[in-house]
Formats: structure tokens, C-alpha cells, sequence
């Protein structure tokens, strides 16, 4: 490794604003989500959690569909829309993990502070890593709904249970749901949380346990929490909205409310995390 | 152009940088000397607007550093080297910085060219040497080609060789009309490369001057005289002003005076000389005592 001691170049004492040597188009929006991706693409990581998350999710809904094809005896019981979506379960906890990541790793190689040296406008580093991560989410969320939509149907098919088709009632708006909802509530969620905590343990826990503690705890909790509060949760909203929580569920929320709620934990994380990314010491 | 006014940083109720105002100039190495735990990468890091000053500000070519539009190509940094992902390699390390500044591609080609890592562009930095690091960390600060460079110790790590290297790409910027502000807890690497030096003890500012006041200023300049008459002289020099730190025999250690002087007098009273010495204070003995009582022994060193 030989250091170049030549010239750097024509240059300088001429030169008081700088840099235009250096080659700049102008900077904006689309400049940081370009970064963004680099910094994403650029590492393994990415790679292997977003391959796990389509395998495990198509794998458990398809292998899911399968038991239940062979131990059932009763087959018109199964519910072929919720059968699909139970691979959500690994599918999410990735995708959370994923974008909780975008920026935790950020904190813990310290290159946040580089990152917020190139691009100092931090509600623009923001806004750019939420539209690239959310990007990314709705990409995947949507190979691993109609993933796990066509093998569960598929092997429902196989063993005469019943099975659901693109366009038949319902479908298209649990798919859609499914698809856009939880790829943005998935990545929005954990990263504005990464932005908050900087550890990728607590946020990846604490946005995990968001998700999945309200489901886990809802039995427990008095009735009245169970029919106003919990509805309106990430986890159960989203299910309210697709459809897979039935009206007559003690856990549902009708359509407006769920699409508020939705839109008020989206909203809420992004300029929770975008006031206190600005404010403190990166 | 780095400008602080009564800057000042709080972390609780540690102050950590105190009120410090000083100006950095184009056209030479600034050196930012203090011990460990001083404020220098904390005062750093408020010039970058990475840390918000609890009071005062500090503006880089008149901007509060979050204003500017195209920072990178205004002033380049290298803050911590070791702040990289390990997992990526070298070429997008640089890549996504580019990206963001909006800068051209080929400009990471140049710059890992420029520090001598274009062998290694695509390996993973987590492989990287100490030295490895510190270069990658220069391209990075070199990346918007900026007329500004502040760079926290970036001489920790580096082997002799890219010591020397570094030293003259600082100098050469400093000779092309750059403002290059370099810190460092060590005097004599301060004497090896920079023109002027920022003193800074427990945050607050010691010493603004060009690095050779600071010998010149120091107390520890003395001059050594021995005389067969010693004792007369003493009192001689004593009543010019002169103090005498110690005498031994035919020896005599002074201060507040200048050889000449002591010379001057001694012919006037006929007083042989055996010898006359002046004593310059090394730059290291001149930085102890002016930080002498500033060190910050609560800072991990
Ligand atoms: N983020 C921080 N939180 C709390 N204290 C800090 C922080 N950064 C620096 N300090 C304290 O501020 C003082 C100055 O530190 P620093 O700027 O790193 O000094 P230097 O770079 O001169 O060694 C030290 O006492 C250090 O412990
Ligand atoms: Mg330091």
C-alpha cells in the first residue's frame, strides 16, 4: 500500500465556497434515499434476513396448510385466508428486525454521525431511510402474502379443503390489506423505535413486543380494554382492516377507525422519532 | 473558515467545552492541542452539528454547519475512524457517502486512489488494519474535495510511513490554501505539522499563538551561569529583576532575564563568566506547564 504523493489536482486558494471540482449535482430527497439503499444493499445482512423472512413466512403458511389438510378431519372448518397469513408471524418479526436494523446498526458502528455530517437536514435523513425501508417492506410484504396466499391455496386445493381464489369476496381487499398495511406498520414501526432506543435488542424487543404482547396478554386484560383499546393496536387493526377479525370479534374495530388508527401509529412514529433525532446529539 | 463563539457543551452536569471562542485560518495547519478529555472531539463534533452546543455557536465559512447546503464539499472530516460497518467494504463506504453529497462515482475511485487504498476498494472494512482505517477515514473526509479539512488525532494508528504521508497531504492542503484543523494530545506531533496551535485544558481555551510562542513564552526558559563569583552576581541580578531558582556552588539557574542582559551586567561589575547558557523549554515541557493544572484526571486517558 503505497501512498500517492503526487498533486491533488489544479486547485484552491481561488476556490472559496469549494467543491465544485468534486463533481455535485444538486442534493435532495432523491440523493438520500440513493444512499440510503446503498448503505442497505451494501451489507449481507440485508440480504440473508430478507430471504429468511420469504422462506419462513412461505414455509410455515404452506407447512401450516398441509397439517391442517391431514389432521382434520372436518375440512370445511379451515379458514383458507388466515391459514395463509399465519406465516406473518416470522415474516414480520424479520421485517421488523430488518428495519429496526436500518438504523440501529447506524448507532452501533457509530456511522450515524457521518451520516448526519453528509446530511445534515435530519428530517431528510429520516424521510429517506423511512421511504427506502418501507420501500424494501412493501416489496417483500408483497412476494410473501401472495407467497404464502398461493402455496396455502394450492395445498387446501390438494386435500379438497376449502380454498379461495383471486376476486372471490373478500380476497382482494385481505390481500391488499395484508400487502400494503403490514408492509408499511412492519417497517415504519421498528425503525422509528430504532431511531428512538439506538440498540437494535431493545428496539427490535420493544417492537416485537408491540405487536405480538396484545395478542399474547389480550384474554387477561379486563373486557373493556379488550373491546376499546386493543382494536386499535398495530396487530389487531390491521386484522380488523383485512378482514381476518370478524365483526362479531370482542377484538374488532370497524373500517374507519382502524384506518385512523393505523395511519395515527404511522404518522405518530415518524415525527416521534423525527423531533427526537433532531433534537439530540447524534 | 472555523469560527467559535463562547462555545460551550454540557453532557449533565459534566461541562465538557467552556465558553471557548477562537478563529481557524485558511492557508495553514491549526493545530487543537489539549489532554485527553480537554474537548476536542466534543468542540469537533459541535463545528460538524453532530453534538448541539449547550451555549455560544460555531460557524464554518459563516453557516451554523447544519445550514449548509453541500457540507461535505465545505469542509471534510475525519472524527473516528473505526465508525464504519464492518460488513461493508470500502468502495461503498465511500459509495453511499458520495451518493448522498450528491457527488459523481468516480470521485471514490479517486479518493481511494489518493490514499493509497484502490488495492483493496471491494474487501470488507471489518479486515482492515489500524492504518487501514485511518486512510479510509481521510478519503472519506477528502470526498467532496473541500476547501476546509478537520480531523480528530488522525495520526493514531498510522504506521512512520503514513505519519510522514499524512503530514504532507496536510501541508500541502494548508499550501494550497485550505484551512486544515488538526487535533492531538500530544505536543510533538503538534510540532511536526502544525503552524499555529489552539491550546484547550478541561475545555477551556489556554493558548491561541503560533507554535513557536509557545517556547518563547514559557516560564521554564532559563538560562544556567556559572561564575566564580556566583554569590555577587545573584544579588546583582536580583536587583535587575531576575529570579534565581537555584544555586549551587559556582552555578546559578535564572529566570526573567535574557543571556545578553546577564552578560551586560556582569562585564559592567567585572565579573568573570565561566559559562552562560540560555535554556529554551522543549515544546512538550512548555505544553505540561501550560496544561499543568487543567489536566482532567476524571477523564479516562
Ligand atoms: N457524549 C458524552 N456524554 C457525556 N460526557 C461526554 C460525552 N462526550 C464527551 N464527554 C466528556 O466530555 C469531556 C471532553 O471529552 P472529549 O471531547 O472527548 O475530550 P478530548 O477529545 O479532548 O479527549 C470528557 O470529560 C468526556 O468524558
Ligand atoms: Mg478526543
Amino acid at each position: 500500500m503505497t501512498a500517492t504523493t503526487e498533486p491533488l489536482r489544479e486547485h484552491a486558494g481561488d476556490r472559496p465556497a469549494g467543491g465544485r471540482s468534486a463533481g455535485t449535482r444538486s442534493i435532495g430527497l432523491s440523493s438520500t434515499i440513493a444512499s440510503e439503499w446503498i448503505k442497505l444493499r451494501s451489507v449481507r445482512s440485508t440480504w440473508i434476513i430478507l430471504f429468511l423472512a420469504v422462506a419462513l413466512s412461505i414455509g410455515l403458511a404452506a407447512m401450516f396448510s398441509f397439517v391442517e389438510g391431514l389432521t382434520l378431519g372436518d375440512q370445511s372448518s379451515i379458514d383458507p385466508l388466515s391459514s395463509s397469513i399465519i406465516g406473518m408471524q416470522f415474516g414480520s418479526i424479520l421485517l421488523m428486525v430488518f428495519s429496526a436494523l436500518a438504523v440501529t446498526s447506524e448507532y452501533e458502528s457509530r456511522t450515524i454521525r457521518t451520516s448526519v455530517s453528509v446530511t445534515p437536514d435530519r428530517w431528510r435523513l429520516l424521510t429517506g431511510k423511512m421511504v427506502t425501508v418501507s420501500a424494501i417492506g412493501l416489496i417483500l410484504s408483497l412476494i410473501m402474502v401472495l407467497g404464502m396466499f398461493f402455496a396455502s391455496q394450492i395445498i387446501n386445493t390438494a386435500y379438497g379443503a376449502p380454498s379461495a381464489a383471486l376476486g372471490d369476496e373478500g380476497v382482494n381487499r385481505f390481500l391488499i390489506v395484508s400487502i400494503v398495511v403490514g408492509g408499511l406498520m412492519y417497517t415504519v414501526i421498528p425503525l422509528s423505535i430504532g431511531f428512538l432506543l439506538r440498540g437494535t435488542a431493545s428496539a427490535v424487543t420493544i417492537s416485537v413486543g408491540i405487536f405480538l404482547i396484545p395478542r399474547m396478554i389480550a384474554s387477561l386484560l379486563p373486557t373493556w380494554v379488550q373491546e376499546n383499546v386493543l382494536g386499535y393496536l398495530p396487530d389487531k387493526a390491521i386484522y380488523s382492516l383485512s378482514g381476518i377479525i370478524a365483526p362479531s370479534d370482542i377484538y374488532y374495530a370497524s373500517q374507519a377507525p382502524a384506518i385512523i388508527a393505523i395511519i395515527a401509529w404511522i404518522v405518530g412514529a415518524f415525527v416521534i422519532a423525527g423531533i427526537v433525532f433532531n433534537r439530540r446529539d447524534a | 473558515m472555523i469560527k467559535a463563539e463562547q462555545l460551550s457543551k454540557k453532557y449533565g452536569d459534566k461541562l465538557a467545552v467552556d465558553q471557548l471562542t477562537f478563529e481557524v485560518k485558511p492557508g495553514i495547519v491549526t493545530g487543537f492541542l489539549g489532554p485527553n478529555g480537554a474537548g476536542k472531539s466534543t468542540t469537533m463534533r459541535m463545528i460538524l452539528g453532530i453534538d448541539n452546543p449547550s451555549g455560544g455557536r460555531v460557524t464554518v465559512n459563516g453557516k451554523s454547519y447544519r445550514d449548509l447546503a453541500a457540507p461535505i464539499q465545505e469542509i471534510g472530516a475525519l472524527l473516528d475512524a473505526s465508525a464504519v460497518h464492518v460488513g461493508r467494504s470500502a468502495w461503498h463506504h465511500l459509495n453511499w457517502q458520495a451518493k448522498a453529497a450528491g457527488l459523481a462515482t468516480r470521485r471514490v475511485d479517486e479518493v481511494l486512489e489518493l490514499v493509497g487504498l484502490n488495492d483493496v476498494a471491494g474487501r470488507k472494512v471489518g479486515g482492515f488494519s489500524l492504518g487501514m482505517y485511518q486512510r479510509l477515514g481521510i478519503a472519506s473526509a477528502l470526498l467532496g474535495d473541500p476547501p476546509a479539512l478537520i480531523l480528530d488525532e488522525p495520526v493514531n494508528g498510522l504506521d512512520p510511513e503514513g505519519i510522514r504521508w499524512v503530514r504532507s497531504l496536510f501541508r500541502r492542503f494548508a499550501d494550497e490554501g485550505r484551512t486544515v484543523f488538526v487535533s492531538s494530545h500530544l505536543m510533538s506531533e503538534m510540532e511536526l505539522t502544525a503552524d499555529h496551535v489552539l491550546v484547550i485544558g478541561r475545555g477551556k481555551l489556554i493558548a491561541d499563538m503560533p507554535i513557536a510562542e509557545i517556547t518563547q513564552r514559557s516560564n521554564l526558559n532559563h538560562v544556567k551561569v556559572v561564575a566564580p563569583q556566583a554569590a555577587q552576581l545573584a544579588l546583582l541580578l536580583e536587583s535587575a529583576g531576575a529570579s534565581i531558582s537555584q544555586s549551587v556552588e559556582h552555578e546559578l539557574i535564572v529566570s526573567g532575564i535574557t543571556a545578553p542582559a546577564i552578560g551586560e551586567i556582569a562585564v559592567q561589575h567585572g565579573i568573570v563568566l565561566h559559562e552562560l547558557a540560555p535554556r529554551r523549554a522543549s515544546l512538550e515541557a512548555a505544553f505540561m506547564e501550560l496544561t499543568h493544572d487543567s489536566v482532567d484526571y476524571r477523564a479516562a486517558s
